[in-house]
C-alpha cells in the first residue's frame, strides 16, 4: 500500500476573476523526489504557497502526514515538518548565516519566556548542540566559512545554498522547494542535486517546482505536469517527452530540445 | 431635540472639512503607499499661513485661504523631494519611512510654534449671520465650507475620471509596477500628488480653523487620527470612499457630543476605525492593507 | 549636599529612568520591529497604577482617584508592570494580527489617544488634568530620611532596579526565543515558514516592552511623587525613539547611549536656555525640532545608530561537528 505524505485533493483558488489553480488533485509518495514541472502561470508557485499555508486554501483539502492542513497558519503547517524554500532567496539578512539556520530548529525548549527569564542554560545547551549540527550542515553546502557573515552579505549562489541549508536544518519531513535550481551556475546544480538525493535517501520527501528539465530528468522518479492552474499528466519524465498534450502545453520546444540532446 | 438638530448641523460641517482632508491623504497614501504622519503640520501650516496674511498683511480672507493652501502645497512638494524620495531611492524598510514621516512631522510642528507662538489665533472676518435652512441652522461661513468642500469633491472626481493625470494616479494607486511598465511618469504624477494632497491638506486647515474659529497649533494633531480613520474606514486609494467616512464620522463625531463628554468625541472615530479592522481589515470600500 | 549635587544626583535618576524606557522600547522595536507610537501610554499605565496603590484614600486628601491602598512600593511596582502587560497584551491583541506596520501605528496612537482622554476626562479615576500627587517616597515611612539623604537612597534604590532590569534585557536578546524575534522582525513570512507563531512572539516582546515602561513610570512618579496628563502626552514617544535609533537599536549599550544623550543631555542642557520673552514655547519648538532633524540625520547618514546591533558569534565550547545531517 503506496504511502502517500502530501495528498492534494481538487483543490481551487482564484486571484480576484483569475483562477490559478483549478481542481488540482494529487498525492505524493513519502520518501520519493517529484517534480511539479509546466510553463509559466501554470499556477505551480501558487499551490505550493497554498500546501505551504502562505496562502489560505478555501476550496480543496490538503492532507500531510495524516493531518488535514488546508486553512491552517503557516507556522502550524512548518511545525508539522512540511518546510519550504522560496523562489527568490529570502535570507533573514541582519542575521549572520549561522543564525539563519539556529533560528529554524524547531521544538526549541530555549524560546519559551519562562526559560529565557528562569532557566538560560536550557537555551545554551540546545544553542550548543544545534551549533554543531548547524556547522556540520554549513559544510556539507560550502558555507562553512561565511558562518560569522551576515547573510546580506552573500554572493547570489550562496544565498541559495542557505535557502537550502536553512530548509535543511528545520528537520523537515516533506520539502517543498520552489525553483531550487533556478539561476545557479551548472557546477553548483550538480551539487545541489546530490545533497537533495542525500536527503531522500535518509527519508526526507521532497517535491520540487522546477524548470531545469536535465535536473529534474536525473533527480526525480515522478513528474507532474501542471497547465493553466490544473494536473495535465503525471509519470516519469521519459513517458511525458512522448504525451503530445504535455509537449503542446509545455511550449513544445523545451521538451523536444530535451530529447533530442 | 434641538440640540441633537444643532450637532447634525456641526457634524455636516466637520465632515465637510474633514472631507477634504481626507481625500486629500488618501490620494496621496494611494499613490505614493505612504501614511505620511506630517499630514497634521500640512493643516496647521495652512491655517496659520492664512492668518499671517490675512490679520497680518491685512489681505482678504478668501485671497489668504487660496496662496496659503497653494503654498502648503509647495511645502509638500518640497518634503517630498527632500526627504521622503531620498530614503525611498534607498529603499529604506516601511518601519522607517514611517519614523521619517514622524520626524518631518516634529520639524513642521514645532516650526508652526516657533514662528507663530502657542496663543490662540482667529481670522480677520466679517460678522456672521444665522443662515436657516430646513431646522439645521448655520453661519454664511459654515455654508460656504460645505460648498467649498462639495466643489472639491467634483474637481477631484472630474480629474480622476476624465483626465490623463488622473487616470495615472488610478493606475499607480492600483499597481505602481504595472503602472510604470505602461509608460506612466511616475515621479511627474508623484510630485502632482503632493502638491494636491499638501494643498487640499491647507485648505482643509483654514477651513477647519474657520469653523473653530479660534485655533492654535496644535489644530492639525487634534483631528490627524480622524483623518486617518476616515481613510481607513473608506479604503485607502478611494477619494469617494474617504467621503462617505468622512459624512460617517463627522456626523458620528458631532452627534456623539449631545450624549457623552465633548472630550471623547474624537474617540468615537478610533472605536469605528478599530472594529472595522479587527472585522474587516481591507476596509469598507478598497484593499486598506495593499502592499 | 548643596545645588548643584542635588541637581545631579536628580538627572542621574532621570539617566535611569529613561535607560529603562529606552530598553523596554529597544524589545519591542529594536528587537522585535513593533512600531509602538504610543509606547509613552504604558509608562503612564505603570505611573497611575503604582501612584492608586501607595496612595492613602483619596478622601484623605482633595484628590480624587480611586484604590488608594497604602500599599509598599515594590509591590506596587509589580502590579504596575502587570498592569501594564496586560494592557500591551489587549492592545496588541487588536492590532498585532498581520496589519501592516502603518496601520498598526495607527491604531496603536488610537487606542492610546483614547486611554488619554479618559485619564482626563474623568477626574474620579486619576484625578484627571490636575494630575496625581502625594505619592510617598518609596521606604521612606522605615527610614525616616531627611531629603538629601533620602535622594542618595534613592539614586542606589533605582540603580539597582535599573541593573536588574539590563541584564534580564541582555539575556532576552541574547537568547533563541531574542533570536526568533529578531528574525520575525526581518521577514516575518520567513519566520512563519519556519515555525514561528509571530503574533505570539511579538506579543511577548509587546509584553515584556510594556512592563518595563511601566516600571520607569512607576520610579518617576515615586521620585517626583505626582503626575499629569500633560507630563506624558504623545509626542514623548519619539523623544524616546529618537534616543533608540540615535543611541543603536537592538542594542541595550546602544540604548543607554542613547538615553544618556537625548532625553538627558540634550533636553537638561536646552533647558537653561533663556526663554524668548515674546514666545516662551520657542526653546521647547527649537528642541523638538531639533530632534526630529536628529531623527532624520541619523536615518540617513547611520541608520544602524551609534552602537550598531552587536554581531553573534557562538562564544561556547564547541562540540565535534556532526556532518552531514542534522539528525544524527
Amino acid at each position: 500500500m503506496p504511502d502517500s505524505v502530501l495528498a492534494i485533493d481538487h483543490v481551487s483558488h482564484s486571484f480576484g476573476g483569475l483562477k490559478a489553480v483549478d481542481d488540482c488533485s494529487f498525492t505524493v509518495e513519502r520518501g520519493t523526489i517529484t517534480a511539479l514541472i509546466g510553463p509559466n502561470g501554470a499556477g505551480k508557485t501558487t499551490l505550493v504557497n497554498l500546501v505551504s499555508g502562505a496562502i489560505a486554501c478555501r476550496k480543496g483539502s490538503i492532507v500531510f502526514d495524516g493531518h488535514a492542513i488546508s486553512g491552517r497558519p503557516s507556522y502550524q503547517i512548518a511545525q508539522r515538518g512540511l518546510i519550504r524554500s522560496f523562489q527568490i532567496s529570502r535570507e533573514l539578512g541582519s542575521l549572520t548565516v549561522l543564525e539563519n539556520l539556529l533560528v529554524v530548529v524547531p521544538d526549541q525548549r530555549g524560546e519559551s519566556l519562562f526559560n529565557t527569564f528562569f532557566r538560560p542554560k536550557i537555551g545554551r545547551e540546545e544553542t550548543r548542540i544545534n551549533v554543531a549540527k548547524a556547522l556540520g550542515v554549513l559544510e556539507t553546502f560550502s558555507l562553512y566559512a561565511q558562518r560569522d557573515e551576515y547573510a546580506k552579505n552573500l554572493s547570489g549562489g550562496q544565498k541559495r545554498l542557505l535557502e537550502l541549508a536553512r530548509a535543511v536544518m528545520a528537520k523537515p519531513k516533506l520539502l517543498l522547494l520552489d525553483e531550487p535550481m533556478a539561476s545557479i551556475n551548472p557546477a553548483l546544480v550538480a551539487q545541489i542535486s546530490l545533497h537533495l538525493r542525500e536527503l531522500r535517501d535518509r527519508g526526507i520527501t521532497l517535491l520540487m517546482v522546477e524548470h531545469n528539465l536535465e535536473a529534474v530528468d536525473e533527480l526525480c522518479d515522478d513528474v507532474v505536469v501542471m497547465a493553466e492552474g490544473r494536473v495535465l499528466a503525471r509519470g516519469r519524465l521519459s513517458d511525458l517527452r512522448r504525451n503530445e498534450q504535455v509537449v503542446r502545453a509545455y511550449l513544445g520546444g523545451m521538451l523536444v530540445n530535451s530529447a533530442a540532446s | 431635540m434641538s440640540t441633537l438638530v444643532l450637532a447634525i448641523g456641526f457634524g455636516l460641517v466637520t465632515a465637510s472639512v474633514l472631507a477634504i482632508a481626507a481625500i486629500g491623504l488618501t490620494l496621496q497614501v494611494g499613490v505614493t503607499n505612504l501614511v505620511n504622519f506630517a499630514f497634521a503640520d500640512f493643516l496647521t501650516l495652512g491655517a496659520y499661513l492664512a492668518w499671517s496674511l490675512n490679520s497680518g498683511w491685512h489681505l482678504n480672507f478668501w485671497a489668504s485661504l487660496v496662496f496659503a493652501s497653494l503654498a502648503v502645497g509647495v511645502v509638500a512638494v518640497a518634503a517630498n523631494v527632500f526627504v521622503i524620495r531620498p530614503f525611498l531611492r534607498r529603499r529604506t524598510p516601511l518601519v522607517f519611512l514611517l519614523i521619517v514621516t514622524i520626524g518631518l512631522s516634529l520639524i513642521l510642528g514645532n516650526l508652526n510654534l516657533a514662528i507663530w507662538g502657542s496663543s490662540y489665533r482667529s481670522y480677520d472676518l466679517a460678522p456672521q449671520q444665522p443662515i436657516h435652512i430646513g431646522p439645521l441652522e448655520f453661519t454664511n461661513d459654515q455654508l460656504l465650507i460645505i460648498a467649498i468642500s462639495v466643489a472639491v469633491m467634483v474637481a477631484v472626481r472630474l480629474m480622476l475620471t476624465q483626465t490623463k493625470l488622473g487616470k495615472a494616479m488610478r493606475s499607480m494607486s492600483d499597481n505602481i509596477d504595472l503602472a510604470r511598465a505602461s509608460g506612466i511618469d511616475t515621479d511627474r504624477v508623484t510630485h502632482v500628488v503632493w502638491m494636491l494632497s499638501g494643498t487640499l491638506a491647507g485648505l482643509a486647515g483654514v477651513v477647519l480653523a474657520l469653523n473653530l474659529t479660534t485655533f492654535d497649533t496644535g489644530l492639525g494633531s487634534n483631528i490627524l487620527f480622524v483623518i486617518f480613520a476616515a481613510m481607513i474606514l473608506g479604503g485607502v486609494g478611494s477619494p469617494s470612499g474617504a467621503i462617505l467616512a468622512a459624512v460617517v464620522l463627522g456626523l458620528a463625531t458631532e452627534v456623539s457630543a449631545v450624549f457623552v463628554n465633548s472630550g471623547y468625541k474624537n474617540d468615537i472615530a478610533f472605536l469605528a476605525l478599530l472594529v472595522v479592522l479587527m472585522v474587516r481589515p481591507q476596509g469598507i470600500v478598497r484593499m486598506a492593507g495593499k502592499n | 549636599m548643596d545645588q548643584l549635587g542635588y541637581y545631579l544626583a536628580t538627572l542621574v535618576v532621570y539617566f535611569f529612568i529613561y535607560n529603562i524606557l529606552v530598553w523596554g522600547l529597544n524589545i519591542q522595536f529594536g528587537v522585535a520591529g513593533i512600531l509602538d507610537f504610543t509606547y509613552i501610554t504604558f509608562f503612564a499605565i505603570g505611573a497611575y497604577t503604582a501612584g492608586v496603590l501607595t496612595n492613602g484614600p483619596a478622601s484623605a486628601t482633595n484628590q480624587h482617584y480611586i484604590l488608594g491602598l497604602n500599599w509598599p512600593f515594590l509591590v506596587a511596582m509589580c502590579v504596575a508592570a502587570g498592569v501594564s502587560a496586560l494592557a500591551g497584551l489587549a492592545l496588541g491583541g487588536v492590532a498585532l494580527r498581520r496589519l501592516r506596520s502603518d496601520y498598526l501605528a495607527i491604531v496603536m496612537v488610537s487606542v492610546g489617544t483614547i486611554v488619554f482622554d479618559l485619564i482626563a476626562n474623568n477626574p474620579n479615576l486619576f484625578n484627571g488634568n490636575d494630575g496625581l500627587g502625594g505619592v510617598p517616597s518609596p521606604f521612606n515611612d522605615l527610614l525616616q530620611l531627611d531629603p538629601n539623604t533620602y535622594l542618595y537612597f534613592f539614586v542606589a534604590f533605582s540603580a539597582v532596579i535599573m541593573v536588574a532590569l539590563g541584564l534580564l534585557a541582555h539575556r532576552l536578546t541574547s537568547s533563541p526565543l531574542g533570536r526568533s524575534m529578531r528574525a520575525i522582525r526581518e521577514d516575518l513570512e520567513v519566520a512563519e515558514a519556519f515555525g514561528k507563531n509571530s503574533t505570539r512572539i511579538r506579543l511577548i516582546a509587546m509584553m515584556i516592552g510594556c512592563a518595563y515602561a511601566a516600571i520607569g513610570g512607576a520610579l518617576l512618579i515615586a521620585f517626583i511623587s505626582a503626575i499629569s496628563p500633560s507630563g506624558w502626552l504623545p509626542p514623548e514617544t519619539f523623544v524616546i525613539f529618537a534616543a533608540l535609533l540615535i543611541g543603536g537599536r537592538a542594542n541595550n549599550l546602544g540604548a543607554v547611549i542613547g538615553a544618556l544623550l537625548i532625553p538627558v543631555v540634550f533636553v537638561e542642557a536646552t533647558r537653561f536656555l533663556p526663554k524668548w520673552p515674546s514666545n516662551p514655547e520657542l526653546g521647547a519648538a527649537l528642541r523638538n525640532m531639533a530632534i526630529g532633524g536628529l531623527i532624520i540625520v541619523t536615518l540617513w547618514f547611520r541608520p544602524q545608530g551609534l552602537f550598531p546591533e552587536r554581531r553573534w558569534r557562538w562564544k561556547g565550547p564547541l562540540l565535534a561537528r556532526t556532518h552531514g545531517s542534522p539528525d544524527a
